[in-house]
């Protein structure tokens, strides 16, 4: 078809006149061949383009600046709406996590009236978890002084009863300001509730999280006050079973709730402390502790884990009864090795490391070097596994021994760098070192994270008010250049009411979740986020330029990290809006609060 | 298009700020016609580019706060245009999957792929006073098609019935006046450049 005959079939097009098949086709052939008659279409295009709003009427202007308004209008009136009904719905619960955003949102006059309230709520928070967590943050030293004495005596050394007496009531004190600021926090919070402007409860939902957040902490300090009682008041330890089994297997690090376990009673551990022969170990959801046995072999026990009966010279063992631990294992003495028990076998090891992973329905063992002898309890049957390979002792498994599959990329950042970035964009988006991409494709093991079903949906959500036609999947874009790629570029899904869901493949654990939603450059929302159980985001409007960031802490139970971003809420906004939820990127790293 | 002084501008801008209707209005009046010719570079749909161009200031009049004085406003307000125009063209690309493949489709997807490019490009208001001239310097012929075409909103086939001509000839005759624009607008740009 010669380049006028072309022209006239573009002419058609541009008119809205239908085209035959081989027009459509011959169109087709010049656009993607031709490149020069693609510049010529495109810039015809836009200088159509251009005569239109040429020959917009004179009252375009007026009637826009109308049409503006009567949206601004009722952008605001939705937006009071949703506030009022989650002001009354006891503080609304809509971000459950902690929010910090860039700039203010809308130009609110009178807003900053309120502030006072808001700055001296945020200064007791802060006060409380300084308190807390030991920083120096204008305590005088006599009083960190005695914080550091709080920590329970050692369980080897039985503990004296007047210092423990004290430590407990210097505990006592610590609850006592714990919970006098907390009613000064909540009366705060109260005030600023009572001023209703939507600026200053959305502060207040902020303060709601940080209360929430002391009142944890304040329950962990109650935990440890009477940790301290029940050590002040606990019998003396048990005589050492031989001379020989001193107890010297130190506890190196705890992270979280540890408690020791001996003669039925527990107390909490601190890192520094012994546990003796026969002694027993439990971690809470977010504990963990490192123990080192005079030679050298070091353990690891990670959050809800339960070991028992340590055996500590030579012929050592323990049994675990749940959890998961990492074992490096000094080369033991001929004919005495080291033995790993579990509900469903043995593991036997003369020097090596490893890691052991027990359920209520089998032991995993991994061999990382070296090599370990499993026994199942069941039948007696044992299988050697050298290193890179595990075996599972459980009913109707194969014992056998198989290559360990390498971490996955997400797993191995985070092992590496002790934290997990993975962006969310078009592929291609340059990126800062070490941070991941997730362009919206579905979920690939060998990945270790993605979505649920097809980028490309077939699910037809609804229709724009601009008339186009919006179905389930996600859409990726990238960055522009020069622009923070984290923040810049970004995953949309979960249009209109639909939701899409995002995994990640992780060990079970305690983990301090942060998800950025919104758009460096356009306003976006509302969106919705949700991390495993936890609402993160609900109903959030963002602004041109401010990406709001949440981080909280999520209890990781199944190994799977779960995302489901989208649905809407029941607000007028919600109802009225048909965009999806924007994911800028995510960061994971491990929640263990050192003591 | 009426142009402000930057000061001007800067004084609007801040009484807009602080609440006045009035003064964004003359924002809006001031910008409206750069902000639709810009989206009209990606987006044929008159609709949609009237329903873009009210989400482009509302967007702008929630983030006037962020507006730093010392940037040109035109340019930060094609920014958010711009955002609105490729968040819609995403949209579209979505619609779009659900259309059997052919020209309307790989064109469309041309167009959002020269507009996710497109990070500035001339600038959309003076290209659009560029075209004013350059129709005003038409031949009667061309003024009155592009009039009734574009202006009117008449079809190739209304015309063709008023004028007594083929319609075909109607759209070749639409089609060359709009070369004719084009060489005529470029030529404009080039000579308004500066150190010309």
């Amino acid at each position: 078809m010669s380049r006028d005959s072309i022209r006239e079939v573009w002419s058609n097009f541009l008119e809205g006149e239908p085209l035959s098949e081989a027009e459509d086709r011959d169109l087709l052939e010049a656009l993607r061949g031709d490149a020069e008659f693609r510049r010529e279409i495109l810039d015809d295009a836009r200088l159509e383009g251009l005569l239109y709003v040429l020959g917009t009427s004179s009252d375009a202007p007026d009637m826009l600046a109308r049409a503006v308004f009567e949206r601004i209008d009722a952008e605001k009136d939705a937006t009071r709406f949703v506030r009022e009904v989650e002001s009354r719905l006891d503080g609304g619960r809509s971000h459950t996590g902690s929010v910090r955003r860039g700039t203010r949102r809308l130009p609110r006059s009178g807003g900053r009236r309120h502030v006072l309230p808001i700055l001296v709520a945020a200064a007791l928070m802060i006060g409380v978890v300084a308190l807390w967590a030991g920083w120096p943050v204008g305590v005088p030293e006599p009083e960190r002084a005695a914080r550091a004495e709080v920590v329970p005596p050692s369980v080897d050394a039985p503990p004296d009863a007047a210092a423990a007496e004290k430590a407990l009531r210097e505990a006592e004190d610590r609850l006592r300001e714990v919970q006098r600021q907390r009613e000064e926090l909540a009366r705060a919070e109260k005030e600023a509730r009572e001023r209703k402007e939507a600026d200053v409860a959305s502060r207040a939902a902020r303060v709601r999280v940080e209360k929430e957040r002391v009142e944890r902490e304040m329950r962990e300090a109650v935990e440890k006050a009477r940790s301290a009682r029940a050590l002040a008041k606990s019998p003396p330890a048990p005589a050492p079973t031989t001379q020989t089994e001193a107890p010297t297997l130190r506890t190196d690090r705890v992270e979280g709730a540890v408690f020791a376990v001996r003669s039925g009673t527990r107390t909490a551990l601190a890192a520094g402390q012994a546990l003796g022969a026969g002694d027993g170990l439990e971690t809470g959801p977010g504990g963990a502790v490192l123990l080192i046995y005079p030679d050298g072999t070091r353990l690891e026990i990670d959050p809800g884990s339960e070991a028992r009966d340590f055996r500590l010279s030579e012929g050592k063992s323990l049994l675990l009864k749940r959890g998961t631990l990492r074992a490096e294992v000094a080369r033991q003495p001929a004919g005495h090795p080291m033995a790993f028990l579990t509900p469903h076998g043995e593991a036997t090891v003369l020097g090596t490391t490893l890691r052991i992973v027990v359920d209520s329905e089998k032991t995993r063992l991994e061999v990382e070097e070296g090599k370990v002898r499993l026994k199942r309890s069941s039948d007696g049957k044992t299988v050697d596994v050298g290193g890179g390979h595990y075996a599972v002792a459980a009913a109707g498994v194969e014992l056998s021994a198989e290559a360990t599959p390498p971490p996955t990329p997400a797993l191995a950042r985070l092992q590496a760098a002790g934290e997990l970035v993975i962006n969310f964009g078009a592929d291609g988006t340059p990126l800062p070192d070490g941070v991941l991409n997730d362009s919206g494709e579905e979920y690939d093991p060998k990945r270790g994270y993605g979505w649920k079903g097809p980028k490309a949906g077939s699910k037809l959500l609804g229709v724009t008010s601009s008339g186009a036609r919006v179905t389930s999947g996600r859409v990726a874009w990238p960055a522009p250049a020069g622009r923070d790629p984290l923040r810049a570029s970004g995953v949309e899904a979960g249009w209109f009411n639909h939701t899409e869901t995002w995994t990640l493949a992780l060990p079970r654990g305690r983990y301090l979740v942060t998800l950025s939603v919104g758009d460096l450059d356009t306003a976006q929302g509302p969106h919705h986020v949700r991390v495993e159980n936890l609402q993160f985001i609900n109903a959030l409007l963002t602004g041109p330029g401010e990406p709001v960031e949440v981080t909280a802490p999520v209890e990781l139970k199944d190994g799977e990290l779960t995302v489901v971003v989208g649905g809407h809420g029941t607000g007028k906004a919600d109802r009225e809006k048909s965009s999806g939820t924007v994911l800028n990127f995510i960061k994971v790293r491990p929640a263990r609060e050192k003591r | 298009m009426d142009e402000r002084s930057p000061t001007a501008e800067v004084a609007l801008i801040e009484e807009a700020r602080k609440g006045s209707r009035e003064a964004f209005r003359e924002i809006i009046r001031l910008h409206q016609a750069r902000v639709r010719a810009y989206l009209s570079r990606f987006v044929r749909n008159r609709d949609v580019i009237d329903e873009l161009a009210q989400v482009t200031f509302v967007a702008a009049y929630r983030s006037l706060d962020a507006y730093k004085p010392e940037v040109p406003f035109a340019g930060w307000l094609l920014r958010i245009t711009r955002n609105r125009a490729l968040v819609q063209l995403r949209e579209d690309e979505l619609h779009r999957r659900h259309q059997r493949e052919g020209f309307a489709r790989a064109f469309a997807q041309v167009r959002a792929q020269v507009a996710e490019a497109d990070s500035e490009g001339p600038d959309a208001g003076r290209e659009l006073e560029a075209l004013r001239a350059c129709v005003e310097q038409l031949p009667q012929l061309g003024a009155d098609l592009v009039r009734d075409h574009y202006f009117h909103g008449k079809t190739a086939v209304e015309i063709a019935r008023t004028t007594g001509r083929g319609k075909s000839a109607v759209t070749m005759a639409l089609l060359r006046v709009r070369h004719a624009l084009r060489e005529c607008v470029k030529k404009r740009l080039v000579a308004a450049e500066p150190g010309r």
